[in-house]
């Protein structure tokens, strides 16, 4: 819940700060084109299964984004726990 | 024994003065008999008991009539042509009195004159044991006083105590046709028991004979009381055991009735109670598994739902966030919208390395149907590396190790500069 509320609090406050921004669409041929620059760009990430396990690589994706913003995440964690008053952490 | 000198072996003749009395005339009937001139005589006991026989013959040993006294006494035999020789009375055990020593008399008012040559009175005692038949005692002969017929006797005292039946023996001297009259006898209880009784054992040889024959009946009695005695021991204790076995049996078969069902009523309840003491524990700790499980999950739940979103927040507030970017920042929206598809791409990719190829087509503006130079197609790059590969030499596992390998160490790299970008 308090996760869900500090990122509800964040995206209002991205959309209250983007919010009067209104560019107009993609127009659809190039939509088009990026849809098969996009399908071949993923289908030729298949070689990557050559090299490696998927599987592994799904794990880790993910550890090293976080590795990689240690100190973002360590910051949004602890401001969380700061609101939690039982924790007793300053 | 002799109770007095007026008693003595007889044989009477009858007096001639009684002439004056009606004579029996040959062919007289019975009615005739039974005058009133027959004079009743004294007695004391039933007469319809007494029996009497009526024999003829030389020795009187043949048995023409017999039968019972009536009521009266009287006695009534007629006949033309059977010569009486002996006429025997017997008084049986019924008529006789109760042991005992009593006055004892008789007397006999004939209604013929006739004379005795003999009359004899005989004691006999019947023995217990049938075999041994009946016994004439030795009892003295009273003096009997004779007249036409008539006779009479008494009192004298005597001993009743062994006397099982009094016969008397009257025998004729001179065979007659008829013979009729009254007869009756009489018991007076003695009041001196002092007094010399007629009886037994005037005679020493008869006596000692008697006493060794009652001793010895007495001893075979004995015997047979002692074999009877143990029989009936035998018989008794047969019966004890067998009263005693059925009474352990009744007991057994009241304690089968009452115990076991008592028994099985306490085990089935033990049982009962056991089974809901079993069903009520597992209940309870069921109970108190459930309950625990439960507040342990409503607590880590409700930590869970503090911190962690549900499943579904992510995906819909990014679904959310995506389409309002795309309503907002139009054609820049498209490059978060790639990234976003490119991120799922890799995390849905196949395990399998399958590159798909769409095709080249070109366009026909006559048909409107386009050239297909190469049709769309899906490589898969792993059956096409097994097919290079050699025995069970497996390229593609080999290389997919190699990367996982690299992969890891270069992790634990980025962890040991990130710990070193820390620690400064």
């Amino acid at each position: 819940m308090i996760l869900s509320t500090v990122f509800d609090l964040f995206i209002g406050a991205v959309k209250i700060a983007f919010g009067w921004i209104n560019l107009p669409s993609m127009p659809s041929a190039i939509v088009s084109v990026l849809d098969i620059i996009y399908n071949a760009v993923v289908s030729g990430s298949a070689l990557i299964g050559v090299f490696c396990h998927i599987s592994l690589l799904q794990i880790m994706i993910p550890l090293v984004i976080i590795v990689l913003n240690f100190s973002h995440v360590w910051r949004l964690t602890m401001f969380i726990l700061k609101k939690i008053p039982f924790v007793g952490i300053e | 024994m002799l109770s007095s000198g007026r008693f003595s072996a007889f044989a009477a003749t009858a007096s001639e003065s009684n002439a004056t009395r009606p004579y029996f005339i040959a062919g007289l009937k019975s009615e005739a008999l039974r005058s009133a001139t027959v004079t009743a005589v004294s007695n004391t006991v039933d007469r319809n008991l007494i029996l009497y026989t009526i024999r003829t013959g030389t020795s009187g040993s043949t048995t023409i009539a017999s039968g019972h006294l009536n009521t009266g006494g009287q006695l009534t035999y007629i006949s033309d042509t059977s010569n009486v020789r002996r006429v025997t009375i017997r008084i049986p055990k019924e008529a006789l009195p109760t042991s005992g020593t009593y006055y004892f008399s008789y007397s006999f008012n004939s209604d013929i004159a006739v004379e005795y040559s003999n009359i004899t009175l005989r004691a006999w005692k019947e023995a217990k044991n049938a075999a041994l038949g009946s016994q004439t005692l030795s009892i003295a002969q009273p003096d009997t006083v004779t007249n036409a017929g008539e006779f009479s006797c008494g009192p004298v005292l005597i001993d009743f105590r062994q006397i099982s039946y009094l016969e008397f023996i009257l025998d004729l001297r001179n065979p007659t046709n008829s013979f009729a009259g009254v007869f009756g006898v009489r018991y007076e209880v003695s009041a001196n028991t002092t007094e010399t009784t007629m009886g037994f054992g005037n005679n020493s040889e008869q006596s000692n004979e008697i006493t060794a024959e009652n001793t010895a009946m007495i001893a075979q009695s004995t015997q047979e009381l002692v074999y009877s005695q143990n029989e009936t021991n035998g018989k008794l204790d047969q019966i004890i055991q067998h009263i005693s076995d059925q009474l352990a049996a009744m007991w057994d078969q009241i304690a089968g009735y009452l115990i076991t069902p008592w028994m099985q009523q306490d085990r089935d309840l033990h049982d009962e109670t056991i089974e809901t003491l079993e069903d009520l524990n597992t209940e309870t700790n069921t109970t108190i598994t459930n309950e625990t499980h439960w507040h342990a999950n409503f607590i880590i739940e409700g930590l869970k739902s503090l911190f962690i979103p549900s499943d579904t927040y992510f995906q819909t507030t990014i679904n959310d966030l995506m389409t309002w970017f795309n309503d907002r920042l139009g054609f820049l929206g498209y490059t978060l919208t790639y990234l976003i598809r490119l991120l799922n791409g890799i995390l849905n990719a196949p395990q399998n390395p399958v590159i798909r190829f769409p095709g080249i087509h070109a366009p026909n503006r006559a048909t409107n149907e386009d050239y297909v130079l190469l049709p769309a197609m899906d490589v898969n790059l792993a059956e096409q590396i097994s097919m290079i590969s050699e025995g069970s030499f497996n390229l593609l596992e080999f290389l997919r190790t190699a990367g996982d390998i690299v992969l890891v160490l270069a992790f634990i790299v980025l962890l040991q500069d990130k710990l070193h970008e820390v620690e400064t």
